[in-house]
């Protein structure tokens, strides 16, 4: 579960990014939908423990972010639209890294690596990797001690055919394994079907949409709608 | 049940915990005291030291402060297994917070058994060795200080109250007064009352270690880079060296050339490796979502950084000892001002060295007027650390200025696109 409490944010320019906003995200795939530019990977940073908000407070299972850091995400894995990695880590070291801060065997990381397909670059560094590699990476990262909270950012975006059905398999693998998974996307198609709820972002506003239609054709034109920013 | 029972029963249980803690810090206790005795040039004279200290009339308690200092530390340590449960089952039973709190308390004194042990061993020395008076009342005034260093592992919402008057207690009973030593009761039974409920102490995340893999990326980051650094380190040990060497000067005056021109190569080294360590390996938001902290990121930065600071370390011992313990003593604070500078460094045109000179700049000035504020720095060190991890909650991660990131090696860095 993750909840909002009065969490505003801003990037000290313009206006709010998001306004006061509270929300309760429990268990199942919640779609985060809006126009380019309305918050959502805001939202996702804020959730992750990226970004730390202005005011209120953002809590993991009932686990603080910013006063219980690492116990708060210990629940959870971030996968980020830019994989921002640092540079001179090689991709072992970076799953080793994540596998003691979860404390989950080294040996976890390897087979990470290898479901992500990057068995044969993990002695690579990581500016030594494509863009597509680098997101495999955080993938990999996020399969490492099964977190039950999973925050993924345009997850689809510049991956293969294979790795996009690989990728949908995993996110319903996880929702009916109890797991929270919150998804910011364009493309909602893949998700519609295991979606449970969305939060419709619109200049800095999140509202919480839990009624989705039970007929798949109309529940994606409700999810196509909020991605407009229509209400 | 009487309540006598009850309680006999909770000191008990509690009891029993604190004595297996006791008894593992018995081994490293013993280990630990072995170890510094047998490595003094005079072990006899060092125990000798102690026992006068700690109960000797007449000569000064530093002993017994630092027993006092390091049961608090056991204690601190041994709360969270001598706590273990309190927050589940152990509520639901018919015992008052008081009865708790005092049970929690003796478990949390018990924990620093093997230090009354160690002290004991001394005063027998004491009472052994011809020539020497034991004060009782120095004797005395061990149980209010352990019971002092017990309150202060507590757990209690009123944390910081309870330590204020601990330490008011501590500081009266080690005068060594029987005036103090009577005074300090009541200043205990206010800590004891301010502490309340014991509070329920949230299971933190298991601290796990990482070896040297921050350090090791940081320096596959900076790696040739940090001969410039050390080239400008170069220059105040040099300046030191010759100083030295061409004047005739008294003993304090040497040390101090080679104490102040440490310190400024610390700072120098410091400004040029968080410059490149901004540089190459930038603060990455990503890390951010992974389970540690703050403070725990800030640490890893200023270790890797202070790992640079190794060859300074060296040609100071080589000039003068005393001034190279001095120099090592000061660089945590430095390392930590630089780690926090990074975090700010994307903003400034002047990065991480600008601040790292400013503020260190400050300081080598206060250090070279007053030789004592070396004590002030490193008492300050945890206040570094708390700054560290600040800079690192508050530093905004979506929107910093890229000007001042290099793509330097990266081609799909974000300054890159």
């Amino acid at each position: 579960m993750i909840r909002f409490e009065g969490v505003r944010f801003d990037y000290g320019v313009d206006g709010p990014a998001l306004q006061e906003t509270d929300l309760d995200i429990g268990a199942g795939l919640t779609l985060l939908l809006g126009p380019n530019g309305a918050g959502k990977t805001t939202l996702l940073k804020l959730a992750a423990g990226v970004e730390r908000p202005r005011t209120g407070r953002v809590s993991v299972d009932g686990r603080d972010l910013w006063s219980d850091e690492a116990a708060a995400r210990l629940r959870l894995a971030y996968v980020p639209e830019q994989p921002d990695l640092t540079p001179y880590a090689t991709l072992r070291e970076l799953m080793r890294l994540v596998c003691l801060l979860r404390g989950e065997p080294t040996q976890h990381g390897t087979e990470a690596l290898a479901r992500a397909g990057l068995e044969a670059v993990a002695d690579r560094t990581v500016r030594e990797l494509s863009l597509g590699q680098r997101r495999r990476a955080l993938l990999a990262a996020a399969f490492i001690g099964h977190p039950p909270t999973l925050l993924l950012d345009e997850p689809l975006e510049g991956m293969d055919r294979a790795m996009r059905r690989f990728l949908v398999t995993w996110v319903e693998r996880e929702t009916s394994g109890g797991a929270t998974v919150l998804v910011a996307t364009h493309e909602i198609e893949p998700f519609a079907a295991l979606a449970s709820r969305a939060v419709a972002l619109a200049d800095g506003h999140a509202t919480l949409w839990e009624q989705l239609s039970s007929v798949s054709a109309e529940r994606l034109r409700q999810l196509e709608a909020l991605a407009r920013g229509e209400r | 049940m009487s309540a006598w029972s009850v309680t006999r029963a909770t000191v008990r249980f509690y009891a029993g915990a604190g004595a297996r803690v006791a008894l593992r810090n018995s081994v490293v206790g013993t280990t630990a005291a072995l170890f510094v005795l047998l490595m003094a040039p005079y072990p006899l004279r060092v125990l000798r030291a102690l026992a006068d200290s700690l109960a000797a009339a007449g000569s000064p308690p530093w002993a017994l402060w630092v027993m006092t200092i390091l049961g608090a530390v056991l204690a601190r340590r041994a709360a969270p297994q001598v706590l273990a449960g309190h927050s589940g089952w152990l509520r639901s039973l018919p015992v008052s917070p008081a009865v708790q709190r005092r049970a929690i308390t003796a478990a949390l004194v018990l924990v620093q058994v093997p230090i009354l042990v160690f002290a004991l061993c001394c005063l027998l020395g004491v009472v052994l060795a011809p020539g020497l008076r034991v004060a009782p009342v120095k004797v005395l005034a061990w149980a209010p200080l352990a019971i002092a260093a017990g309150l202060t592992a507590l757990p209690s919402a009123r944390r910081a109250w309870v330590v204020a008057a601990c330490v008011a207690a501590a500081a009266l009973a080690g005068g060594g007064t029987v005036v103090g030593l009577v005074a300090s009761l009541p200043a205990l039974a206010t800590a004891d009352a301010l502490a309340g409920r014991p509070a329920v102490q949230r299971r933190r995340a298991r601290w796990r270690s990482l070896g040297w893999l921050p350090q090791r990326i940081a320096w596959r980051a900076i790696s040739w880079r940090a001969l410039s650094p050390m080239l400008a380190a170069a220059v105040p040990l040099a300046g030191a060296w010759l100083f030295r060497t061409n004047n005739d000067l008294d003993p304090a005056a040497a040390a101090a050339a080679a104490r102040i021109g440490g310190v400024i190569a610390v700072m120098l080294s410091l400004a040029g490796l968080a410059n490149a360590l901004h540089v190459r390996r930038p603060v990455w938001g990503w890390e951010r979502s992974l389970p540690w902290s703050s403070r725990r990121r800030a640490l890893h930065d200023a270790a890797s950084l202070a790992a640079g600071l190794v060859p300074v370390w060296l040609v100071v011992v080589v000039m003068d000892i005393g001034a190279a313990l001095a120099v090592v003593a000061v660089s945590p604070m430095f390392a930590l001002l630089a780690a926090a500078a990074i975090r700010r460094a994307g903003a400034r045109l002047s990065a991480a060295a600008g601040e790292v000179i400013v503020l260190g700049g400050l300081i080598v000035a206060v250090l070279a007027l007053v030789p004592g504020s070396i004590v002030l720095c490193v008492a300050a060190t945890p206040l570094a650390v708390r700054f560290a991890a600040r800079r690192d909650r508050d530093r905004p991660v979506s929107h910093w200025l890229e000007l001042h990131h290099s793509a330097e090696g990266d081609g799909l860095s974000w300054s890159a696109r």
